[in-house]
Formats: structure tokens, sequence, C-alpha cells
């Protein structure tokens, strides 16, 4: 999945050129504690996570509902603050950045998906895709020739003048990773992403997923309750109460093995 | 019998579940509901005050029985005058001159006991009180026959004040008359003389008179309209008693007071309709956001119906808190403008109950008519929406279809206007034709945003540095949401044009009525050739036009049917053969003074007044003589008989107010009905007389006061005998009267933009949480959040441009309509009236108004993490 015309390659290199942080793909959390207040009550979501990822390549982060693993994930993709404790990605010292930088390294360094796609429905899918390129001011014909490549790759050439509503969940979450894809970032987060596809979509998303972590060299990082989605991670982290309770070589291991693996953990 | 309780338990869920939500739609129905009560009671106010100051300036009579020369009658008419229907009071007056000197012999500086010779009026003193307000300076009025008020004039001649004895000269013994008061003079007193009031038993007896009265004042019971009143019951008096309207209704002002009532109800019915669709866009915009959670309930059990209740719950505790909260503001909003303009309105706020009740009823229907198309998408809701996860659905040729309905509401409306009477058709245009303009403007408000959204959306886009497609794509995309909330703000603009329009040509038409020349001048023994030219000489006096008076005799009629001299079916005519001879400057006459010419056009007529074959005469001259345009006149001083073809029927309400004010109205009548009026220099042609008895004139606008009374000094020396009056003081007193309807439809005009602003404020703001998690994706992929800030400003922009388009358009319509009413209804012929300056103002107050309400939102919005708009997507 690379560029394949002369214009889209030019833009792919343009967009390249500008992303800070570009050829590191690493992940590095350190002792980060995060609370929440729910009414009255506080909640502490992450207990000091320390988690390693050299990268590039296909990771996954497990953990039953409540272990604070889309906590992690907002705070990897810079979408919300540690109370303490350091995280750096792709080369960026994140509890170090105000709102202003956090912002552009949303815009430029990373790429997240989510669970409900969050497509814009007032955009057709090339304007959902070159979005972030539209807001970082690029120029419209090589923000629509990288999109369009883009689309391309994952199949959707055909739909780039479609409305997300006109689209299945399917196509809706390959416009998203189109997105997240337009910077060429470092670091792809992609959080449940398979939450809402039936079993041959998301099959066929987890393959697009690791053909980006291999080609793209990047590291891609899923947060995910299914343990058939681990079976596709390099290696999987495993989150428990808050904090990161194991980890281990999950690619190619059979459903069962992986629950128990999982389960076994840290214990 | 179903139970209601799953629809109150949906019902408390959607209230409590967000409150900050529904405390915004609840402010947004408060905020219309004040509007509808701000607008009614401030009309009613300001129609209370004119109606205050114009009975003040003119008296409180409807009618008025005088006898057709001017002549004093006997007073035994009251008495049939008050056994009349539909007469409340009456009130004889006696018009006569005293002579008064102090008893006391206090002299003056000439040695001469003090005197006073007053322009006298004599009143029954209970009657009157009720017909003409007397403002008392010092003192109180008088209570018994010998007892007298002065005015200030008056007293300081005499050296008078309250207390001070003074002796009434007459034939006989002196009557003794004690001074209870000094009274505030009306706009101007007969020709500047001093004045007094006194019994008028006193007066007649001065005079040595029988009693009698110059006049009778009849006030009606409410109700009654004066001229059917009188047309019902002349017959009662024989000639030459002539029953007719009083000067309020002749100098046109019923009219105005019967068009400011129309204006009320109209103005009312406006602001209920705005009320409602406020309410309806923001009940629409909060319920799109629950039809997951519709579905959800509907998947585990919920009844079509017990969403549909639910929803209707929903309006109706928000339209009821709101017109309760709402009720109280507006009359808050219409006591402080009453307040700021106290010096325009001392009678103070007026309340109007309907007003009030509508505000209430009105935004309890609307709280239940804007819940019901919500309340029927929810019952329509399949469970399947809740198992899915599909970006919203955006509209394609919706918008077309509402602007066709928008279109057909208007041309039924229209079509209302073919109703051949005028009653029927009036009713129909208010209960129908009303709210079918509002309803379809409000639809066209989606279209017209539509076509609008390419250009406006990109030129938003670069003044505020909006990424392009942004905002032009959000507006294209949703052309429904942002259309109505247009149509609800479309409101404001609307009775912001529409009331400007109708208030401006409401005041032109008034100080049109009485437009007549700045100064007059009067000489009872008349002004020689010399003394005109005098006059005309005095630096300041402009364009002075002459005005002869001189007796002549009918020689014969011949009318356009062959039927000659004064017989009329055979019988001889009862109307005198003398009659006056005006002459008059025709061309600087009709350039001084507004005349309404009833028959004939001075264009055709000017010709023949000037090469002296013409004339004009009154409607009363045609009356008495069974005359028309185009019958000819044979007129001769002594054996002579010209032939003088009548070419038109002229009147003015203008001059019959200042007649009035001027003490010279039984001169008026005389003329009015046994006289001529032709060219000055042809009656000096054909009947060798040059003298004037009344000089009109014009003076520099920019002169002051002080300038106006060296004027009037100067008359006097160069003319002496004559006698100045200012006709610049009645028209300054009307003009002050518009001026403050200016000032009030202005508030009430600002007042309701601001109003709707906020209100469409709340509805926006309940739009921008709706889309927290859309803001949430731009946030999370890289938008920053003063972005967020420009693209909500851009969008109310975008909303408040083509609420100034739509509202235009609205306005306009609605303000040709009040013209055609005005005409069917009161008489009035009014033109639509633009004026840009204010407008333009009010429309950059909207811009204004609509992006600082919602500021807050915005704001508040830019400062929420962006994991928190995400989560919006899960329903938190």
């Amino acid at each position: 999945m690379t560029p394949s015309t002369p214009s889209a390659k030019a833009a792919t290199a343009s967009m390249q050129s500008l992303a800070p942080g570009t050829g590191s793909a690493g992940i590095a959390l350190s002792r980060v504690v995060k609370s929440y207040r729910q009414g009255r009550r506080a909640v502490q979501a992450l207990r000091g996570v320390d988690l390693q990822i050299d990268g590039p390549g296909f990771y996954g982060i497990m953990g039953a509902s409540g272990s604070g693993k889309s906590t992690l994930l907002h705070l990897l993709g810079g979408l919300d603050r540690p109370d303490s404790g350091s995280i750096t990605v792709a080369g960026h010292r994140l509890e170090a950045m105000d709102e202003a930088a956090l912002t552009l390294f949303r815009r430029r360094a990373i790429g997240i998906v989510f669970q409900q796609f969050n497509l814009l429905p007032t955009l057709d899918a090339l304007g959902n895709v070159i979005l972030p390129g539209v807001l970082d001011g690029r120029p419209r014909a090589d923000l629509e020739a990288r999109g369009l490549a883009l689309l391309e790759e994952l199949g959707l050439g055909a739909r780039a003048d479609h409305r997300p509503e006109a689209m299945s969940g399917g196509e809706q979450q390959r416009v998203a990773i189109a997105r997240a894809l337009l910077f060429e970032p470092g670091v792809l987060l992609a959080d449940e992403p398979t939450g809402n596809l039936d079993s041959a979509s998301a099959d066929r998303l987890w393959t697009i997923l690791r053909e980006v972590a291999s080609r793209r060299q990047m590291t891609v990082v899923v947060v995910t309750h299914e343990p058939i989605a681990a079976g596709n991670c390099v290696e999987t982290f495993v989150l428990r109460d808050g904090a990161v309770a194991g980890r281990f070589e999950s690619y190619g291991l059979t459903p069962s093995e992986l629950v128990l693996r999982a389960a076994s953990a840290g214990r | 019998m179903a139970s209601l309780h799953p629809s109150w338990s949906f019902a408390q869920q959607a209230l409590a579940g967000r409150r900050g939500r529904t405390a915004l739609l609840v402010t947004a129905v408060a905020l219309s509901a004040a509007l509808v009560t701000a607008v009614s009671c401030a009309i009613a106010t300001a129609q209370a005050n004119v109606e205050v100051r114009l009975r003040k300036l003119v008296g409180d009579a409807d009618a008025r029985l005088v006898q057709r020369y001017g002549e004093d009658f006997g007073d035994d008419a009251l008495e049939t005058v008050r056994a009349l229907p539909g007469v409340q009071h009456a009130a004889g007056r006696l018009d006569g001159s005293l002579t008064l000197v102090r008893s006391d012999g206090t002299k003056d500086e000439f040695g001469r006991a003090k005197r006073a010779t007053v322009q006298a009026r004599g009143d029954d003193l209970v009657d009157d009180l009720r017909l003409r307000e007397v403002t008392m300076v010092a003192g109180r009025r008088p209570e018994r026959d010998d007892e007298i008020i002065v005015d200030p004039l008056a007293a300081e001649m005499l050296g008078a004040e309250p207390g001070t004895q003074v002796d009434l000269q007459r034939f006989g013994e002196p009557v003794r008359l004690t001074i209870t008061g000094i009274y505030e003079r009306p706009v101007l007193g007969a020709l500047q003389r001093p004045l007094a009031q006194v019994a008028r038993r006193t007066l007649a007896m001065a005079q040595g008179q029988d009693p009698e009265v110059s006049r009778i004042a009849i006030k009606l019971k409410p109700g009654l309209k004066a001229q059917s009143w009188i047309d019902e019951h002349k017959a009662a008096f024989e000639d030459p008693l002539v029953l007719e309207p009083a000067e309020l209704a002749t100098a046109g002002f019923t009219r105005q007071l019967d068009a400011a009532n129309l204006g009320l109800l109209i103005a009312t019915m406006i602001a209920f309709m705005s009320c409602a669709f406020i309410v309806a866009t923001g009940m629409t915009v909060a319920v799109s956001e629950q039809v997951r959670e519709m579905a959800i309930a509907r998947c585990v059990g919920a009844e079509r119906r017990d969403l549909f209740l639910g929803q209707l719950i929903v309006g109706a505790v928000i339209g009821g808190l709101g017109g309760v909260l709402g009720a109280p503001l507006g009359i808050g909003v219409a006591w402080g403008l009453a307040e700021h303009f106290k010096e325009l309105v001392p009678a103070g706020l007026s309340v109007a109950p309907l007003g009030v009740m509508l505000s209430l009823g009105g935004a309890l229907m609307s709280g239940l008519l804007g819940a019901l198309w919500p309340a029927t998408a929810a019952s329509r809701v399949s469970p399947l929406i809740a198992l899915t996860v599909r970006a919203r659905a955006v509209s394609g040729s919706l918008p077309l279809a509402l602007g066709g309905l928008g279109a057909a509401c208007i041309g039924v409306q229209l079509l209302l206007l073919l109703i051949p009477e005028v009653e029927p058709r009036f009713w129909a245009w208010a209960l129908v034709g009303l709210p079918l303009i509002h309803v379809g403007w409000f639809l066209l408000s989606v279209p017209i945003l539509a076509a609008m959204a390419p250009w406006s959306g990109a030129l938003i886009e670069r003044a505020l540095r909006v990424p392009q497609g942004l905002l032009s794509g959000s507006l294209r995309a949703s052309p429904i949401r942002f259309g109505l909330t247009a149509g609800a703000l479309m409101m404001g603009v609307s009775l912001m044009v529409g009331t400007r329009s109708d208030s401006e040509a409401l005041v032109r038409n008034l100080t049109e009525r009485v437009q007549f020349a700045d100064a007059f001048v009067f000489k009872t023994a008349g002004f020689s050739p010399e003394e005109q030219e005098r006059v005309r000489a005095i630096p300041g006096v402009i364009n002075a036009v002459s005005v002869g008076y001189m007796p002549i005799r009918v020689r014969g009629f011949e009318r356009k049917d062959g039927t000659s001299d004064e017989t009329v079916l055979g019988l001889k005519a009862i109307s005198p053969p003398n009659v006056v001879c005006i002459g008059f400057q025709p061309e600087a006459f009709f350039r001084q003074n507004r005349i309404d010419w009833i028959r004939g056009t001075p264009e055709a007529a000017l010709p023949s007044l000037q090469d002296g074959t013409g004339v004009l005469v009154a409607e009363e001259f045609l009356t008495a003589r069974g005359l028309d345009v185009g019958d000819r006149l044979f007129l001769g001083a002594r054996e002579e008989r010209r032939g003088f073809t009548i070419v038109g029927v002229v009147g003015s309400a203008g001059l019959d107010l200042a007649t009035q004010f001027f003490g010279i109205r039984s001169m008026y009548m005389e003329h009015a009905v046994s006289c001529v009026f032709m060219d000055f220099d042809v009656v000096a042609r054909e009947f060798g007389n040059r003298e004037a008895v009344i000089m009109q004139f014009s003076m520099p606008q920019n002169l002051d006061d002080a300038g106006e009374q060296a004027i009037a000094a100067q008359l006097e020396d160069q003319v002496p005998g004559s006698s100045f009056a200012s006709g610049r003081t009645i028209r300054r007193a009307v003009l002050e009267i518009g001026n403050m309807m200016l000032a009030l439809s202005a508030g009430i005009a600002l007042g309701a933009m601001m109003l709707a602003c906020f209100a469409v404020g709340n509805v926006v703001v309940a739009g921008i949480a709706a889309r927290r998690q859309e803001f949430g994706v731009l946030r999370a992929v890289g938008a920053t959040p003063s972005l967020l800030l420009r693209v909500i400003l851009g969008e109310v922009l975008a909303i408040a441009l083509a609420a100034i388009v739509s509202g235009f358009g609205l306005g306009i319509h609605l303000a040709w309509m009040a013209t055609r009413l005005y005409h069917d209804l009161a008489g009035l012929d009014l033109k639509v009236t633009l004026s840009p300056l204010p407008l333009a103002i009010g429309c950059l107050v909207l811009l204004a108004l609509t992006m600082l309400a919602a500021t807050p939102a915005g704001v508040h919005l830019m400062r929420r993490p962006a994991r928190e708009l995400l989560a919006a997507a899960r329903g938190a």
C-alpha cells in the first residue's frame, strides 16, 4: 500500500516532510497516573502505567471493560493529559506540551481511528480524508491527490464523493484509516476499530492495519478487548485495574491461547 | 384507560436528563413570550399616551353641534343632544369677550385700574371637565358662577393670583368674580390674546344674552364611530344647526388612533408567530439528538404512544414554564421603555391584557405545536436505529419542497385579498392570512439559506479564516436546521422592517395632514395694498400670500344638466344669495397649505383660477346649494353678472384645526358655506377689490422663537392693529407626537430584535450541544479551539444573513399588507417606507447581537477537552 501515481508520490513526500518527528515510531510511558471525577466520585483509571514500544510494528493493548485501555489510548493520542508521569510518542514528550502543541501533534504526528468511525457527516469521503490537511492549510490540489491515492489503496477510489451515510461500516472505517494516514505519521492508534463491524469487515480491517504497520514501517497500537484481535499483533500488553499486568508475544496464537495468556499475565 | 405513567417518565427523563438544554429552551420560550408581552404593552402604552396628548391638544369631543354660519344659538339644544342615544357627555360652550378690572382698584403704571380684555370661554363647569383637560398652573378650577380662571397673560395684565377679585364690566352693575386659579394656555390661544374661562351663564349674562351656546361638544359612548353616529342623528336638528365631527376626527386623528389599534393587533399576532417558530425550531433541534435514545427505548418495549405523549408533555412544560417566566419579563421591558421615555409618555405604562394572555397562551401553544413534529418523529423511530452506527442523514431535495410549501402558503394568503367585502377580508387575513404569511416565509428561509450558502459560506470562511469548505459544506449539508433557525431569527428582522415602515408612514401621514403656513397675520379692518407690501418687506417674511374677503351676490347658477338659477327640484334654494368672495394667490397658497382635493385636481384647476374663469368651493358650499364641479356661478358685486366655472372642491383638515386654535372658526365656517375662492388678482380685476384680511407667509427654516417674536413685533409696528399667529407652533406639537411614535416604534423594533436574537441564540446553543461529537472529531484531527469558535460564529453569521434576507422579504410583505388594511379600515393612504440608515443599523445590531448570543456557548465549547466532546458519540 504505497502511493502509485507521480502526483500522489509528490504529495506524500510533501506530507512527510512537514510531519514533525517523522521516522520515530516509539512509544514510552513511565509511571503514568490518570483519574476522573464521576459525579462526586474520583475514579483512578490509570495507576502508574509503564509501557515501552520501540516500534515499528503492530501492537495490542488488551483488557476487560473498565481496565483503563481507552483512557490510555486518549493519553497516547494527546486527547487528554496525565495527572503525573511521562508519555513520549513518536519523539514528542506529551506531558510537557501545551494545548496548541497537542493540537498540532494530533494533526500531524499521529493518526487515530475510533470505534464509532467519527467521520463528519457534512463532508464526503475525500473531504473527510483530507480534513487534517485542510486544517493545516495545505494546498488543496496536493491534498486531493494524496487523499485519492489513499482511498484507492484502501479500495474506495470509486466512493470518494460519497457521504458517510451512503457507506457501510467497513467502508467508513477504511475512510477513517485513510484520514489517519494522511500525514504518514510514525504512530497510528486504533480504539476498538472493529467494534462496530461484522466479522468479514473486521478481518479485512486487521489485514489493512497489519499491512500499514509492515509496509509503512509504522507503529500501530490497537486497543481491544477481543482475543482474536490480539492474535494479529506482534506483541500484546495486558491492562488490569489501571496498570500493565504483563506483555506477551501474541502473533499467531489461537483465541483460547490468547485468553489463557491474557488471564495469566502478571499472576 | 391507558396510563400516562410511561409518558411522564420519558418526559421527566428528557427534561431532567439534560437540565442545561431544558433551561436553554425554556429561556428561548420565555424570551419569545416576553417579546409578545413587551410589544403589546409598548404599543398599548404608546397608543394610550398618544391619545392622551391628542385629546389634551384638541379636546375629547367626538362630535359637535354648531350653527352653520358660526352664530350662537339657544342652549335648549343641549337637552336635545343629551337625549340622543349614544351620548356619554355633552357640554355647551360659549365664546365671547370680557373686560375684567381689579376690584381693589390696584393701578397700573399709567395710574389706571389694572384691567384686561380677555377672550373668554363660557363652559358648563362640570360637564366640560369631562371633555377638555385644563392644566392648572396655580389654584383650582372654578366651581361656581362667580368664579373665574385666567391664563398667565391675563394674570400678568391684572397683576392677579388665585384669590384676587375682579369686576366683570357690562351694561349695568359690574359682576364681582373671584380668580380661583391660573391655567396653562392651550397650544396657542386665539390670536395670542389673554384668555379666561368662566361659567357659561356668567358669560351670557355679561354679554347681555339669553342662555346661549356657540357650540355643543359631544362625547360618545365607547365603541361608537363619530361619522356613523352623526349620519344617524343629524336629522334631529334643523338647518342652520349642523351636527359634525369634532376636531379630533376632522383633523384625522381618530383615524390615526384606529390605525394604532390595528397596529397593536397586527404586531401582537406577529410576535406570537415569532414565539411559535422559535420554540418549534428549538424543540426540533433538541429532539433530533434524542432519536437514538428513543430507539433504545423502543428496543426495550416502549410504545409509540408513550414516546409521542412524552414529547408533548415536554413541549407543554417548556412552553408553560417559559410563558410564566416570560410574561412578567416582557412587562418589565415595556416598563423600562416607558421609564426611559418618561417625558414622551407621561401617562405611564399601559399593560395590554390581550397581549399578556396571548403571551401565556401562545407560549403554551408554541410548546405544544413545536413538540408536535418531534413527537410524531419520535413515535416513528425504528428500534433498529439503536443498533446501527451511521452518520446522520443529510437532506436532499427537502429544501426545495419546503420552499414550494412556503410559496404555496403565501399564494393562498394573497388569494384571501380577493374577498370583496372589507370586514370579512380583514378577519380572513388576520386569522388565516397572517399566520400563512409567517409560515410561508419561515419555510422559505430554508431554500433562501441553501441558495445563499455557497457564496455566504465562502465569504465568511475568508473573513473568519475558516478552512475552505468547512463552513460552506456544513451549511450546504444541513440547510434544514440552519434554515429553520434563520426562519426563527427572521421574525425579529421582519418586526423591525414592518414596524419601522408602518410608523414612518403613519407619522408622515400625520404631519402631512397639518401642513400649512408658518404664520398668519389678521387684521379685522383689512390690509390695504400698501400694508400688504409693508408686510412683504419685513425681513424674514417669505412668500406672503394675501387672502381677501369681499361680500358678493350670486346672480344665478347654471348646472351641467341644464337647470339654472336657484331652482332645485322645483323649489327655491334655501341658502342666501349673498356669499363671500375669498381672493387668494393659488400657486403660493397651495404650496404653503395641504389642501385635500375632494373633487378636481390642482393641475386642472390652476390655469382656470389664474385666467379668471374658475373658482373653488368648499364641500359645505356644494352641500348647501346642490352644485358640482363643472357647474357655473354668476357673481356680481353690484349690477354686473360675471360667470365662473366651479373647477374644484377643496377641504383642509389642517386649516380646520388651525382655525379652531386661532379662534376664528366662526369666520371660517361662514366662509366654508357661503363663499367661493378665486384668484386674488381676478377679484381685483373683476370687482375692484385689492384688500386682504388675512396674510399668511413662510419664515426661514432656521428661525428660532426669538426671531419669530421679532417678526411679530415688526408686524405690529408696520401694520398697527394686526395680530400675528404662529402656525409653526401647532406643527411642532403635532411633530412631537409623531416623533414620540417613531421613537417608541424604534424602541419596540430594537427590543423585539434583541429578544429574537437571544432567543435564537439559545436555539443555536442547543444546536451546538447536539453536535458535540462532530466538534470533538474536529478537535481530534487537529482543529484548534479557536477554529471551533470561528466555525460556530460563522454558522451564526450565515444564519443571520439569511434571516436578514427573508426578514426583509417578510417585513416588506407585512408592511404592504398593512397599507392595504389601513386603507380599508382606517381610510388612510399610506405607502411602504424603507429608510436605509435605520434599517442598516438594525441589521448590524442583529448581526452583532446574534453573534454575541452564541459567543458564550462557543467559548465554553472551546474549553472542553477533545476527549469529552468525542464521548458524546457514546451518549455521554
